[in-house]
């Protein structure tokens, strides 16, 4: 979640017991309207802890009215959910503890905790599209690709709900769906994703293609550096164009963002900007190195890619609605610096928000809070989302008929 | 809708523009309420309102523009009222001498000989307490208990004040030229001349090991505090001490600060079988466990574990004694109530400084500091609790003035009739 990684060492937690003088509902709402009240910096009106607290008060009062001390951790919850509605920007959020060990894997170069059968999927009325098949994974091992309707998961109907259901029984499941009109069946087995989330190089017709699912990173794994060793491929298999499909692409951590972008852009950066004073942070990247700055010392070498690199190729980024904060990032800073025209939709809406993982909340969960406003280097905010230079929706029926229009766009830009 | 946000701000301006100083104390207060699982039985509301009160009389002048340095004293004060020496305010430049001493590299930044000493009562002598491995003062033999009584030629008593005797070292030590040094050692009360020269030096501590000549070994550990270093050192020194055939040790345990608990466990698998602690916070949202046994360290948190072989593992079979006092702290008290309730050794000194069952966490503030708070509890492997102080088996007063005064150690000479071994001096 765009969470900055210092923070996010190994505080996994479970919540089980109650507390020591309130109830634990009351526990809970005093630690999550703090974390929220006094740490927000995002675009929406926040007020600070105490008048959070007294605005939300009466409400878990009234669900905790027959419980009293007693009142559970699920009553404080709802309103905590309540509060991040309110809030209503894209990054705060409650995240379970298995959302951050899935993001310690894709840290690590590997795919979710969870079995499953390796598809992105977008839910409509007529079935699931679905919009990446994960090569090695076993739906794409049955043969299902990007554009599949899938109608039917063990006989019913199919719905992303149904989808995840029969993934989490761990056990083989018949999948029907449709290519451009033919019904076809096949029986999967959920299973461990490999290290399949990594981003993936496709040379075709002197055009790189390269797919960036998300933007983590790790002690033993760098999305930049796969983005840097990509980029270096394609020039050097003469490619004349190249395009980055970073449509649907979770986030990650915003300097392997920075980092990513260098491998066009060479030199650039970002100040975090935090509610209290002098606190600020100025992150910046060169020759593959990312420095980071606190406000008032002098700046320290934070990372630095192993074969960093510096490519010319034009180059092409796709978004559409889903690219999602260090990922609405990676297309920014391209965008930005004169490097890449970008194509399809406006994105999510995260750009420019950051923050930590805070927690463990005392019921075993975390919360994003956006505490981190994100300024370019010469101080101005940036934008709250990717406007494309050229805008294409992102057409499901489309893509079910066989085309992509986006793609084809980028395609004809590069020709 | 939008009409409702603007009243809602309206309404809260005057506390949302709440001034640094008022963020500052916010932050600090919450995380002392919310976390501090210490034994501190004072009413915490009621603490940080009193203080609040402190806070507001301070800032008055300044109103929305009170900096974090008026919070700070007001901040440091409120936590001297729980009266533990696991809660405490770290400054900026507290923080980075405490990642220094992880790393194990803490450059004292000026010359230094490496002797930490205090004033001996009814004169203006000096009597040494500490000395840092690896040092000046270590490299020309200078030890615990040794009395300064000269620094190049004259005499101490001569100087007007303790004050004057500090600075008088001082600048001896900083004119980086040689420094003789007259001490009186051990019973005999022998009188020797030492000349050793200031340098930089590193601050950060580690385990040590002397053999004395009776073939007693003394292994010291002043903290746990330099990451991946202190426990590993521990055992390379315990195997040392075999290979040198010592017939006994004694586990030199005054004065260790505490440090990392890792290094803590990692050192106590040197004297028993089964080192183990478990950790709980205030909510019980996280069990951490901490084990070694059969090679390995294993983390266990929440379920999830992870384990590490350690290749350097040793085990110290021999008889020992375990030295401690009142300033024994922390991960001190954790090994020497380990190594007592494991019986392979008896206590010796005085009770310690009655942080042994807890953990502090450092949270960070908006001024670049940190509150560390007393986090966690600790548990031996059958969920007794640890004991908050280590008493000795075998209690022996001493005083400094009395080693400062007779060149005898007290404890020590008991460790060692512990031990079954007749004191025969240095």
């Amino acid at each position: 979640m765009a969470l900055r990684k210092a923070l996010l060492s190994g505080l996994v937690a479970l919540g089980l017991a109650g507390s020591v003088l309130a109830s634990p509902a009351q526990d809970l709402f005093d630690q999550a309207t703090f974390l929220i009240g006094f740490y927000y910096n995002g675009p929406a009106k926040v007020p600070n802890f105490r008048e959070l607290r007294q605005r939300y008060q009466p409400e878990l009062q009234r669900l905790c009215a027959t419980e009293g001390d007693r009142c559970g951790f699920d009553k404080a919850r709802q309103v905590i959910q309540r509060i991040v509605q309110d809030i209503a920007d894209p990054f705060t959020m409650l995240l379970t503890r298995e959302q951050l060990i899935d993001e310690q894997r894709y840290g690590a170069g590997l795919g979710p905790a969870a079995p499953w059968v390796g598809l992105w999927v977008r839910e409509t009325p007529r079935g699931l599209v679905v919009s990446e098949a994960f090569p090695g994974e076993p739906a794409f091992e049955a043969g299902l690709r990007r554009g599949d309707l899938i109608t039917q998961v063990a006989g019913q109907p199919a719905t992303l709900a149904r989808l995840s259901a029969a993934e989490a029984s761990r056990s083989a499941f018949s999948l029907g769906y449709s290519r451009r009109g033919s019904a076809r069946t096949v029986t999967l087995t959920p299973r461990v994703a490999g290290a399949t989330m990594q981003p993936r190089l496709e040379i075709n017709n002197n055009i790189a293609y390269l797919r960036v699912y998300h933007l983590y990173s790790s002690e033993s794994y760098s999305t930049a550096q796969r983005i840097h060793d990509a980029a270096r491929r394609a020039e050097q298999a003469g490619a004349r164009g190249m395009i980055i499909d970073l449509r649907d692409a979770l986030t990650g951590y915003d300097s392997e963002a920075l980092l990513s972008a260098a491998a066009f852009i060479g030199k650039g950066g970002f100040i975090y900007d935090r509610r209290f004073e002098g606190q600020d942070e100025t992150y910046t990247v060169e020759n593959g190195k990312l420095f980071v700055q606190p406000e008032g010392e002098e700046r320290e070498e934070q990372s630095a890619l192993e074969r960093p690199y510096l490519a010319r190729i034009p180059l092409v980024v796709l978004v559409n609605r889903n690219t999602f904060n260090s990922a609405e990032m990676l297309a920014y800073f391209l965008q930005a610096a004169g490097r890449a025209k970008v194509v399809g939709e406006p994105t999510a809406g995260a750009l420019g928000m950051s923050g930590s993982a805070e927690g463990p909340l005392i019921n075993g969960e975390f919360i994003a809070v956006s505490s981190l406003r994100m300024r370019n280097l010469d101080s101005s905010p940036f934008p709250l989302k990717v406007s494309p230079d050229v805008v294409v929706e992102d057409d499901l029926e489309a893509l079910v008929a066989g085309r992509d229009r986006i793609l084809e766009r980028a395609l004809e830009m590069l020709r | 809708m939008r009409k409702l946000l603007v009243t809602l701000a309206l309404l809260l301006s005057p506390l949302s523009l709440a001034s640094p100083a008022q963020d500052l104390f916010d932050q600090a207060s919450f995380y002392l309420q919310f976390y501090y699982y210490g034994p501190a039985t004072l009413n915490l509301k009621e603490l940080t309102a009193r203080y609040q009160e402190e806070l507001d009389r301070a800032c008055a002048p300044q109103k929305d523009t009170c900096a974090y340095s008026r919070a700070v004293p007001i901040i440091q004060q409120m936590v001297r009222e729980l009266n533990d020496n696991h809660t405490y305010y770290l400054s900026r430049e507290d923080i980075r001498g405490v990642r220094e001493s992880r790393q194990g590299n803490a450059p004292s930044r000026t010359l230094r000989i490496g002797i930490t000493h205090l004033p001996v009562p009814g004169s203006r002598d000096r009597l040494i307490v500490d000395v840092v491995e690896g040092g000046p003062a270590d490299e020309a033999g200078l030890a615990y208990g040794d009395r300064i009584i000269a620094i190049n030629g004259r005499l101490l008593s001569e100087l007007p004040d303790d004050n004057q005797v500090v600075q008088f070292l001082n600048q001896s030590v900083q004119s980086g030229r040689p420094v003789v040094l007259t001490i009186l050692r051990g019973p005999e009360r022998q009188r020797l001349e030492v000349t050793l020269t200031g340098r930089e030096i590193n601050l950060a501590r580690f385990p040590s090991l002397k053999i004395r000549p009776n073939g007693v070994a003394v292994l010291k550990i002043p903290d746990f505090d330099a990451q991946g270093q202190v426990g590993r050192r521990v055992h390379e020194l315990v195997r040392e001490a075999q290979q040198k055939n010592a017939r006994a040790m004694v586990l030199e345990l005054r004065g260790n600060s505490g440090g990392l608990l890792t290094e803590m466990i990692i050192s106590a698998a040197a004297f028993i079988d089964d080192a183990y602690v478990a950790l709980m916070d205030r909510y019980q949202t996280e069990r951490n466990e901490f084990r070694v046994r059969d090679g390995r360290l294993t983390i266990t948190r929440n379920g999830r574990t992870e384990s590490t072989e350690l290749s350097f593992l040793t085990r110290w079979r021999g008889p020992l004694a375990v030295l401690i006092d009142g300033n024994t702290a922390s991960g001190g008290e954790y090994l020497a109530s380990a190594i007592q309730r494991a019986r392979v050794a008896p206590l010796v000194g005085v009770p310690t400084l009655g942080i042994g069952n807890t953990t502090t966490r450092p949270f960070s503030l908006i001024d670049g500091g940190a509150l560390s708070i007393s986090y966690n509890r600790a548990f031996f492997a059958d969920g007794t609790p640890f004991p908050a102080r280590a008493i000795p088996d075998i209690v022996v007063e001493s005083s400094l003035e009395q080693l400062a005064n007779t060149g005898r150690d007290l404890p020590f000479e008991k460790a060692l009739e512990a031990l079954g071994i007749r004191p025969t001096g240095r």
